[in-house]
This record gives structure tokens, sequence and C-alpha cells, in this order.
């Protein structure tokens, strides 16, 4: 008896391509360190813990098909024709979700609509034209990285797409990369999460870094009022759904899922809210966290342009960081140094997270004043000027 | 006579003061949650008149949390 056969996990170790093998012992260890960084509350352990257990388990089972072919009974994204398709759909168990909501962005679309019931675009109607520009300047990573990845030697697409990271919004990467560069979608997206949940450690040193403590404590009085009426936000999303709809029909799904789901909360449909926040967004979160996981398989995701990927992604959100507080200075020297400039990382529209550390970073200066209502208003328009990017990216570089 | 409102839309989390009680600018006096983060409320300093909300109200941006006097 050949144990290499019963113990097919270790015997395809030294079967495959030493490269391979190495990488899958190391994505292991990668994958029980997400879940161990997740379970200390260093990184989102909503995304971590799913994605660290799919990446170490979809390594460690890997098993013979035949003689000369291995593979794994988790997913196949390779799949493409409809007769393999068939058959990766009865042997691979995670196949259906990945098939039939992964790869067409359904859940993308899915956590869209969640942000869109957690999101107040009372606080955009309130502050419009501080948001929107506060939200303009924080996608300074989006918009500068994608020359410099086109320069590195990535394609168009890649470049947009790993670009889009810089919007600090996981499914809108996801989206982006799946339509603009399949082919690396999985190391951008996971790369994407990976760095999103970095971020919140590292903005709040960006923002001690380029704002002086004695701004940072800056109280934004306001004299306008909270009476933006629930009608006049769906009026809101009405025509911005459609406006943005007609202009970027490539990027509509987004636009659709993030304006209904708020329109659907300001509807006061309490069920539909309650369905969309407590199951829809948590099923979507948990599904993607560990779809992401499996798909770290070391045969699928070994490419040589990870490592340029793995920088790129850093420098996008890093720009996006810096553009949003350059955006924050703006409206403070606009307002006579009456502004927190601490509202600017906000506009990284990793809604609410960032929003929170503006918030937290006020707080520890100074703890009477409140913003979070004005980072709420930067945060959405982020969340808003993203998609835009994304669909202007999509329309234009097939044209390329 | 100060009225202590809201400054944020959220849920009450914890209302740590009593009527009648002496309260000093630095007292946390309520905590309201929004979007899963805590919030403290300070006020000004005085003396508790009259408390509007309960642990677990929800609250809009300047509802009226409770008079100081």
């Amino acid at each position: 008896m050949n144990l290499s056969n019963v113990f097919q996990g270790v015997g395809t170790l030294f079967y495959q391509d030493p490269q391979i093998a190495i990488a899958r012992v190391v994505l292991i260890a990668i994958g029980i360190l997400l879940v161990w960084l997740g379970k200390r509350g260093t990184l989102e352990p909503l995304i971590m813990i799913p994605m660290g257990f799919g990446m170490l388990a979809v390594n460690a089972g890997v098993l013979f098909f035949s003689a000369t072919k291995t593979g794994t009974l988790f997913v196949d994204p390779l799949v493409s024709d409809t007769d393999g398709l068939m058959n990766a759909l009865q042997i691979d168990f995670l196949q259906p979700i990945y098939t039939l909501t992964f790869s067409n962005s359904l859940i993308a679309c899915i956590v869209f609509m969640g942000i869109g019931v957690l999101a107040d675009v009372g606080n955009v109607l309130r502050y419009p034209f501080t948001s929107m520009l506060i939200a303009l300047f924080a996608e300074l990573g989006t918009i500068a990285t994608f020359p410099i990845a086109h320069a590195l030697g990535l394609s168009y697409g890649e470049s947009a797409a790993i670009a889009i990271v810089g919007s600090a919004d996981g499914p809108m990467v996801l989206f982006a990369s799946l339509m603009l560069a399949p082919e690396l979608f999985v190391p951008i997206t996971v790369i994407a999460y990976l760095y999103l949940s970095l971020t919140y450690g590292g903005y709040p040193f960006l923002v001690r870094l380029l704002i002086p403590k004695e701004i940072r404590g800056t109280v934004v009085k306001t004299s306008k009022k909270n009476d933006v009426t629930s009608g006049e936000k769906i009026a809101f999303d009405v025509i911005a759904c459609t406006i943005l709809s007609l202009l970027f029909p490539v990027a509509a799904p987004l636009f659709f899922s993030f304006f209904l789901g708020n329109a659907i909360k300001e509807a006061g449909i309490v069920k539909y809210t309650q369905m969309i926040e407590d199951v829809f967004l948590y099923w979507a979160t948990f599904f993607l966290g560990l779809m992401l996981g499996v798909l770290c398989e070391a045969s699928t995701i070994m490419n040589p342009k990870v490592l340029i990927l793995l920088i790129l992604g850093m420098l996008a959100l890093l720009l996006s960081g810096i553009g949003g507080i350059i955006g924050g200075y703006v409206v403070y020297l606009i307002n006579g140094k009456k502004f927190n400039p601490t509202i600017g990382i906000a506009g990284v529209s990793c809604m609410p997270s960032t929003a929170k550390i503006a918030q937290h970073e006020v707080t520890a200066v100074n703890k009477r004043a409140v913003i979070l209502q004005f980072a709420m208003g930067a945060s959405i328009c982020g969340v808003i000027t993203s998609a835009i990017i994304t669909g202007i990216y999509v329309s234009v570089i097939p044209q390329l | 006579m100060a009225e202590l409102t809201s400054e944020m839309a959220g849920k009450v989390q914890a209302v740590n003061i009593k009527v009648g009680q002496m309260i000093t600018e630095d007292d946390e006096l309520f905590i309201i949650e929004a979007m899963k983060m805590e919030n403290v409320v300070y006020g000004d300093p005085g003396v508790v008149k009259e408390i509007f909300v309960k642990v677990g109200d929800k609250v809009e941006e300047d509802d009226l949390l409770a008079i100081i006097e």
C-alpha cells in the first residue's frame, strides 16, 4: 500500500511542482495566521476567520483526481465550458456559491445593498459641497495608481482594478476586478480585504502624522438643522440612481443595489431593512470571506504579478488617505479654519469605518467634539464617487 | 437652564445620571451607540432637572436628552 495515496493531502505535496508545494505550505501558515489575527481583533474577524479557514483547508485538502491531475473538492474558479461547469457543480461543494453569486458579482451587490441600508444620505444632502469635495480628493489613490500601475507593466484593465483598491471598498474592488482583470481578481480582492483590515490600524497614524494635534480637536459648528425628510432622501436616491445608471450602465447593478437599500430604509419598511441588514449583509460577508480564502489555492493564485499588486494596493490606499486629508485641509481653509480636516480621512469610502476612525481621532484630542455627521456625509459621498470612477474605468478601458 | 440634545442619531446604550444629581463637565452622562460605535455625551456642569430618554431608546439628531439646571 502506498501511503502517499492514502494520505493524499501530504502525498500531493511531493508530487506537485516544488514551487506550488511550498506555496501551499506558506498559504496554510498564512491561513492559520489570519484566523489568529482575526480572533485577536487585529484584523476584521467577520472576514478573516472564514477567509483564514478557507485558505488553510483548501491548501491542505489537495487530492489526486487521476495519476497526473491534482485538485480539491472546494471550488474550481477556472472552469469555463458548460460541461466542465456541470461536473464542477456536482463535485465541488462551494461551486454553486461561486458560480451563482461570485462570478456575476451578485455577492458584491448584496453587500452594497447592505451598505445602502446602513447609510444616511441626509448628511450628504445637508453638506453636499463639503462631502463631495472631500470624497473627490479621497479618490487620489484610485486615479493616481492607474498610470503608475500601467508604467510598471500591468495591462490597462489590471491597472484600473488594482487602483480601485484605493476606494477602500471591498465589494467595489470585487466588482471592478471581475470586469477588468478576471484572471487576477482573486489576488486583487484578497489584497484589498487584507489591506482594508490594516487601514483601521494604519489610517490613525496617517491622521496623526499629517494633522497637528491642536487642529485635530477643532469643533465644527453647524447652523444647519437636521431637517432633511425621508421623502427628500428617497427623491435623492431615485434621481441619483437614474442619472448614474444612465451615465454608467456597466456599474448600474452597484448603483441600483446601494440606492434601493437606502430607499427601503428611508421608506420605513422595517421587515426588509432588518432582512437586508441582519440576513443578507451577514450572509454575503460570511461567504465573501470564505470564498476568498478558498480561492487562494496555491495553483490558482501563484502569479508573478502578485508582488507588484501587493505594493500597488498599499500605494493606492495610502494615496487615497493623503488625498482625503488634503481635501479636509481645503475645506478647512475655505471655511476660515472652522472645519476639522480630520474629517477628510472619512472621504475614503470604507463606510462606516473611516468615519469612525475620524471621530475616534478627534475624540482622543477633544472629547466634546462631535464630527461624525460630517464624516458620514463624506464617507457616503466617497461610496458614490468610487462607484462613478469604477463606472468610468469599466466603460472606458475596453475602448482603449 | 440648558437643554442637552443628541449630536447624532443612534441608540441610547447607557444613562449614567439621575434626576437631581449634580454633574461636572467631565461626567459621562449618556452613551449613544451610532454605527456600532459608542459615543459619550458630556454636558455643562449643573443639576439634572429632567431626563427624556432611557436605555434602548432610539434618538435622532437634535433630540432632547436631558435638561441641566
